[in-house]
C-alpha cells in the first residue's frame, strides 16, 4: 500500500493527483511542517528534512517530487503516465522531471526573494528565460512530453496555478490553456474533492 | 554513439568521470558556455535549452540536467552497473537522492554563500548546515552513498561535496574528508580531471 505523507495546500497536493491518475490503492497521512514561525519536523515523516512530499510503499521510502514521480511510474506503468526505460521520450521525461527541482523551483525563488541569479555558478538560470523554454516545448505540445500526458505535466501545471496569479509570474497564454488543458482531468477534481474532505 | 556537451571544469565533468567508470564509447564535444564574469557565449552547438553544461544525445535522445543524464545512462548502460535499475532494492533511496542534489543540496549552499536567509514553508530545499548534517550523518555509517557499492551518486552528491568543500562552500569534516579521499583516488576520477 502507497502511503502519502502530506500537508494540505503545499507541494504534496499534486501527488493526491498524480496517485488519482494512477488508480492504487493509497492513503494519506497528514504531518505537521515547520513555518517561518519556527517548530520541528514532524517525526512520522520520513523526508530527511522533515518536508512534504514524501512516500512509502512496502517499505520503500521515496522524497523529492520529481523522484516520487518518476518512482510511480516506473513502478505502476499501466496508468501511462510516464514512459518507462527505452521508450523513445524516456530522455525528455527525466530532463524534464528533474528541470523541475534543479531549474525551475529555483528561479521561482529566486525572482520571489528579489535576487540575481549567479548565472555560471549556479545550476539554474532567471525565470524569464526558464519559463520560456516551458512555452517553446508546450507550444509545440499539447505536453511536455508531446501528444502524451505524463506525470512531468502534474509538476509543472500545478506549480504554474499554484504561482500564476502572482505578478513574478510571466503572463503566458500558453501556459494559461496548459494549465485548464492539465487541471480539466478527472483525476484532478477527485484529488481536489479527497484534499477538501 | 553518446556525445557529451562539456566543458572543461565545469558540471559536465561528473558525466565524463560517470561514462569512464561505466566503460561504455561516447565522444565529448566542448562547448562554450556563458560564464559567471561575463565571458563566453552560448554554444549554437549545445542542444541544452540554456546553452548549460552538461547536455547529452545518444542515439536521437536528447537529455539536460546532471541527475537526468546520470539516471538515463545507468539505467541503459548495465554492464557495470553503476545504480540500481527500477525494480531493485536501493531504487527509492537513489531516485530519491537524485534529485536531492539539484533540488535541496546545490540551492541550499548557493543560498548560504550568497547570504539568501532560507525561508521555511517557500523554499522547496533547506537550510546549509541542515543539508551538511544530512550528509555528515548518512556518511558516517557507509563507505559509498549507497553503502557498499559504488554509484553514480557517489559521482553527483560525492563529488559535489568534493568540489564544494574546496571552494569553502562546505564545511570539513573528517566523515566527509575521507569518503572524498575514497572516490577522488579513482581512476576514473583522473581521466576526468585531464578531460
Amino acid at each position: 500500500m502507497i502511503t502519502l505523507y502530506h500537508r494540505p495546500k503545499t507541494r504534496s497536493s499534486r501527488f493526491i493527483w498524480l496517485l488519482e491518475e494512477l488508480g492504487q490503492p493509497y492513503e494519506i497521512k497528514e504531518v505537521t511542517l515547520r513555518s517561518a514561525q519556527g517548530g520541528s519536523p514532524d517525526p512520522a515523516n520520513p523526508h530527511p528534512h522533515g518536508k512534504v512530499p514524501a512516500i512509502s510503499d512496502n517499505g520503500e521510502v521515496v522524497w523529492e517530487s520529481p523522484a516520487i514521480a518518476l518512482y510511480l511510474t516506473d513502478k505502476y506503468p499501466t496508468a501511462g503516465i510516464g514512459p518507462t526505460v527505452g521508450d523513445p521520450t524516456r530522455g525528455a521525461y527525466l530532463s524534464w522531471l528533474v528541470y523541475y527541482g534543479s531549474a525551475l523551483e529555483p528561479a521561482l525563488m529566486s525572482k520571489f526573494m528579489n535576487v540575481a541569479v549567479p548565472v555560471g555558478t549556479a545550476g539554474w538560470v532567471e525565470l524569464e528565460p526558464t519559463i520560456e523554454t516551458v512555452v517553446k516545448t508546450l507550444s509545440a505540445g499539447p505536453y511536455l512530453l508531446g501528444e502524451k500526458f505524463s506525470a512531468a505535466d502534474i509538476l509543472y501545471a500545478s506549480t504554474f496555478a499554484m504561482f500564476g496569479a502572482m505578478p513574478i509570474m510571466p503572463k503566458s497564454p500558453v501556459i494559461d490553456a496548459y494549465v485548464k488543458r492539465c487541471l480539466d482531468r478527472p483525476a484532478h477534481a477527485r484529488a481536489q474533492a479527497k484534499e477538501a474532505a | 554513439m553518446i556525445t557529451l556537451y562539456h566543458s572543461p571544469q565545469t558540471r559536465s565533468g561528473s558525466i565524463l568521470w560517470l561514462l569512464e567508470e561505466l566503460g561504455v564509447p561516447y565522444e565529448t564535444r566542448q562547448v562554450s558556455f556563458r560564464r559567471v564574469d561575463g565571458t563566453g557565449e552560448k554554444d549554437p552547438a549545445n542542444p541544452h535549452p540554456h546553452g548549460k553544461v552538461p547536455a547529452l544525445t545518444d542515439d536521437g535522445d536528447m537529455l539536460f540536467e546532471s541527475s537526468a543524464i546520470a539516471l538515463y545512462l545507468t539505467d541503459k548502460y548495465r554492464k557495470t552497473p553503476m545504480g540500481p535499475a527500477a525494480g531493485e532494492k536501493g531504487r527509492d533511496e537513489y531516485l530519491s537522492w537524485l534529485a536531492y542534489r539539484p533540488g535541496v543540496m546545490e540551492p541550499a549552499l548557493l543560498c548560504r554563500r550568497f547570504g539568501i536567509a532560507h525561508v521555511y514553508g517557500a523554499m522547496g530545499w533547506a537550510p546549509a548546515e541542515e543539508v551538511e548534517a544530512v550528509l555528515n550523518e548518512h556518511m558516517a555509517s557507509r563507505d559509498y552513498f549507497l553503502g557498499r557499492d559504488f554509484s553514480a551518486l557517489d559521482i553527483l552528491i560525492g563529488g559535489g561535496i568534493f568540489f564544494m568543500m574546496m571552494a569553502g562552500m562546505m564545511a570539513k569534516t573528517p566523515v566527509l574528508e575521507s569518503y572524498t579521499t575514497r572516490i577522488t583516488t579513482r581512476p576514473a576520477f583522473a581521466k576526468m580531471m585531464a578531460a
